[in-house]
């Protein structure tokens, strides 16, 4: 924005008059100018941020419309150079295939994704044969039942979206397989939000068939709470509380919507630290290269005879 | 001296290195090669100590037989 070039042709302006007519014995006016215009530079970005953030952040009665803020939880993932717990995941995926997945489908994970993640290869394999899937059609043109693959999809519990909110009072649950980058406040939001219901404020009428949960937009969500203490046994001998279950589902579900997070993180470490090096490097080289000409003095030797007759 | 010995580094480099395109251009992809197969092997090894127990490999024991 302000190049060096005019400030300091300011600055020589405003110099120049000082040296000739100044009576300052204290800063001269270039220092002057320079101090008043950071004051001036600093009091606009201070009251230009506390203006936006007040804008952002401002306080209404219809808050209740956003959602309560879910707190900032500390899962590790969430950290810069932070990966997944994996035995969490495991707990986590164990906890929607009892829990969760009797309503919600999780259409874009396959039984596939599971292996080398979560589960090795045969008790995926396992898993998946547990499910019957329609295949075909056969020889004599007709579908027929199957037990899973590894290449199938997590089974959905309804066929279609009707089927869905006809067994659900009307309301749809939604996929779960990308719900953590699809909802504002991410893992934090779905933590607080299994984690959250509670007894509506005295004068906050709930209709039938709806939940109070402060952190839902509008406050009134159509799943009930089904995370307890103690709904889900751990097979790695895990207490089982209510905080924990949720934490292992929250996990696997951030999994599912950021299957590539810990490639990701760990890529983007080496880039951070090759990049910065090289432009380290690069700055210091082109300094290096530089010198010659930035430090070159041109004289110029006037002729001795500045004749106006031209050469014969 | 040592900066007697550092510019005799640096000529020989430049002769034998640097002058050619040919030499030059090679240096430059075996310096990549062997600096992408170092950086990597170090890194991965800090990051596998940085998140141990956490992958999937550390808790494989528990599942699987062998």
């Amino acid at each position: 924005m302000f190049s060096r070039g005019s400030f300091g042709a300011f600055k020589t302006a405003a110099q120049g008059a000082s040296k000739r007519f100044s009576t300052q014995s204290g800063p001269s006016k270039g220092t002057m100018y320079n101090a008043l215009m950071c004051v001036a530079a600093s009091t606009a970005t201070g009251a230009g941020l506390t203006l936006y953030y007040l804008e952002k952040n401002a306080a209404s009665a219809n808050m209740e419309a956003e959602g309560l803020h879910a707190p900032d939880y500390p899962f590790p993932q969430k950290k810069l150079f932070g990966t997944f717990d994996h035995a969490s995941i495991r707990r986590g995926f164990q906890v929607f295939k009892e829990v969760c997945a009797a309503c919600h489908s999780l259409d874009l994970v396959h039984w596939r994704n599971l292996v080398d993640v979560a589960y090795s290869e045969d008790e995926v394999r396992a898993m998946a044969e547990e499910f019957e899937y329609t295949d075909g059609p056969d020889d004599s043109g007709a579908m027929f039942e199957r037990p899973g693959k590894l290449t199938d999809p997590i089974p959905r519990p309804y066929a279609n979206e009707e089927a869905a909110r006809a067994a659900n009072a009307g309301a749809l649950p939604p996929d779960l397989s990308l719900i953590t980058k699809a909802r504002h406040g991410g893992v934090d939001y779905i933590y607080a939000l299994l984690t959250g219901y509670c007894d509506p404020p005295a004068g906050v009428e709930i209709r039938e068939g709806l939940n109070y949960n402060p952190y839902f937009p509008g406050g009134a969500i159509a799943m009930a709470q089904n995370i307890f203490d103690g709904v889900v046994e751990f097979e790695d001998g895990t207490p089982n509380t209510a905080s924990q279950i949720t934490k292992d589902v929250v996990t696997f579900l951030n999994w599912a919507a950021e299957p590539e997070l810990d490639d990701r993180k760990k890529i983007g470490a080496k880039a951070l630290l090759l990049f910065s090096s090289l432009t380290l490097m690069a700055l210091w080289i082109k300094r290096n290269r530089w010198q010659t000409l930035k430090t070159r003095k041109i004289a110029f030797n006037s002729p001795k005879n500045w004749s106006s007759k031209a050469k014969k | 001296m040592v900066s007697g010995f550092v510019k005799s580094l640096s000529s020989f480099a430049y002769r034998n290195f640097f002058k050619k395109e040919s030499t030059y251009f090679t240096t430059i992809v075996a310096t990549g090669v062997v600096f992408s197969i170092g950086f990597n092997s170090m890194f991965d090894k800090y990051w596998d100590k940085k998140t141990a127990g956490t992958k999937w490999e550390d808790i494989k024991g528990r599942y699987v037989e062998n």
